[in-house]
């Protein structure tokens, strides 16, 4: 990190004081030129990995996720002969550099909470049925393995990440397995691929605002860069289903808020998704 | 130290019934609670502000470490599962929130939380964790902004909304909703709600866990006054 400029030099040594000066000076506009509703350049790639059942690939700016989606074979456990089984893994590759040594611990956990939002989004929203995964009940089911690259962290991790996945599962393809009746074993037809059956009509998607106290009232930041959500007092995620039913909320601590400011976050979460929606459709 | 029971006030109902609370049970920590909600049933202790490892770097600030353990035996391996590394993440915002942590430049506090008994779902087991580590910091002496207060709430398919629901309850319902209220304007601190749900019920549910946060605060200073007496 070059400290060649006066800017750079503030910024390391207190993140907020320089954030705090930058809106004294620009009214309403943050440090990377946007408005405090305005979100980042949206770049979607479909299908580009040539071995999994799908994959996508999604910018937010600068914030890069890989999604890639394969399956495997196994047998359903004994508690449920029918369901299927479901891992989603969100990993950082070392194409970043991590400032100090206690910080890679707080990345590792920072990963696993996401992993897990996303599996409880998976599973609340009902977006895929265990069952579509079984392929003859007792005996084999896919194991779906989902697992999200994050190629490069410039905050604003969960929105990539459930988006990178609704575009993945639109386009995954899963060979079709037939068992052979002498041998009991799987007969994998590469070949022969056929549409995933998920349920397309939930589409959850995240919205992300950063909570940051300004002259004593909150500004709410929309999807955050990575230096916004380390000076954010609270960091706020609103995903939302295509009937614009809330499927997760989950506030972090840090500033108290009353009803009256759900409802406002909610607004803009909506008003967010409906311009993601469009991109998706494109 | 003695386990209590607190008395029921002709004008509230059940809710006293299902908190319990015992303050400092182990005594070799700095603070410790054990405290029931319900079905659940969680254990924290706090070890206070105490010298920082060479690694970790907290120039100006209090250095927070917390270590959440599920009840072993549910899953195979012994290691955390995800999502009880979302559960510390989570709680881990709500200390760093409320202790003054200027007070404590250069030490640390290591926390470490304990599920004893979980026979409900997600949302009992969140706020008793929420509520036990309220009562170990305040056992514990730290400097805190506010205390703070963690109501569950679930959705019922028949039922409707139920505020601090019982086992059977909350094992049907399809949404929950878990909110964090602090003492002092009685507004949210911090929320995790998962579902099928809409902005109305959230409001609903908003204004059921209000009065039920308050006393709970009440439960709180009558366990310790009588600490204190």
């Amino acid at each position: 990190m070059s400290i060649d400029n006066y800017e750079e030099l503030q910024k390391f040594i207190d993140l907020n004081e320089h954030y705090r000066t930058y809106l004294d000076e620009h009214n309403n506009t943050r440090p990377d030129g946007r408005k405090f509703h305005e979100n980042r350049s949206i770049q979607i790639l479909k299908k580009f990995l040539q071995h999994s059942y799908g994959s996508s690939m999604i910018r937010f700016g600068n914030t890069t996720v890989i999604c890639s989606i394969t399956g495997q074979l196994a047998k359903p456990s004994l508690k449920s002969l029918r369901s299927g089984f479901i891992q989603t893994v969100v990993l950082l590759p070392r194409t970043q550099a991590w400032s100090t040594y206690g910080r890679r611990q707080q990345i590792i956990n920072e990963n696993l909470t996401l992993s897990q939002h996303l599996l409880d989004i998976i599973y609340k929203s009902k977006l895929i049925n265990l069952e579509d995964l079984c392929i003859e009940e007792g005996k084999w089911v896919w194991c779906l393995q989902i697992d999200f690259q994050c190629l490069n962290n410039d905050g604003n991790l969960f929105d990539s990440c459930l988006l990178a996945l609704n575009v993945a599962l639109h386009h995954t393809y899963f060979p079709t397995v037939k068992i052979d009746p002498d041998t009991q074993k799987p007969l994998v037809y590469t070949k022969e691929l056929k549409h995933f059956q998920y349920n397309q009509q939930q589409e959850p998607l995240c919205c992300t605002i950063a909570v940051y106290e300004y002259e004593q009232e909150y500004k709410y930041l929309i999807d955050p860069t990575l230096e916004e959500e380390n000076i954010a007092k609270c960091i706020l995620h609103y995903v939302l289903l295509k009937n614009d039913q809330i499927c997760l909320i989950h506030k972090t601590s840090g500033a108290p808020f009353s009803i009256d400011k759900f409802h406002q976050c909610y607004s803009f979460a909506r008003e967010y998704i409906l311009e993601l929606r469009r991109n998706l459709n494109q | 130290m003695t386990e209590t029971i607190s008395q029921i006030n002709e004008n509230d109902t059940s809710i006293f019934s299902c908190l319990h609370c015992k303050l400092s049970p182990i005594s070799k920590a700095t603070g410790s609670a054990t405290f029931t909600l319900n079905d659940s049933l969680c254990t924290c202790l706090l070890n206070g502000p105490g010298e920082l490892r060479q690694q970790q770097d907290a120039i100006n600030r209090l250095q927070v470490d917390i270590t959440f353990q599920a009840r072993p035996g549910n899953n195979n391996t012994n290691s955390t599962s995800t999502k009880d590394k979302l559960i510390e993440q989570w709680l881990e915002t709500l200390v760093r929130s409320t202790v003054l942590m200027e007070y404590y430049p250069r030490s640390q506090i290591n926390i470490v939380m304990y599920e004893e008994q979980n026979l409900s779902g997600e949302a009992t087991i969140l706020a008793c964790l929420c509520n036990t580590l309220c009562l170990t910091m305040l056992d514990a002496n730290l400097p805190m902004k506010y205390a703070f207060a963690a109501v569950p709430i679930v959705q019922h398919p028949t039922k409707g909304l139920l505020s601090l629901p019982k086992t059977k309850d909350e094992l049907a319902s399809t949404s929950y909703f878990v909110f964090v209220f602090e003492i002092t304007l009685n507004d949210i601190l911090a929320t995790h709600a998962s579902g099928d749900f809409d902005m109305k019920i959230l409001e609903q549910a908003i204004s059921i866990a209000q009065p039920i946060a308050r006393q709970i605060f009440q439960f709180y200073r009558q366990e310790l006054e009588k600490r204190l007496t």
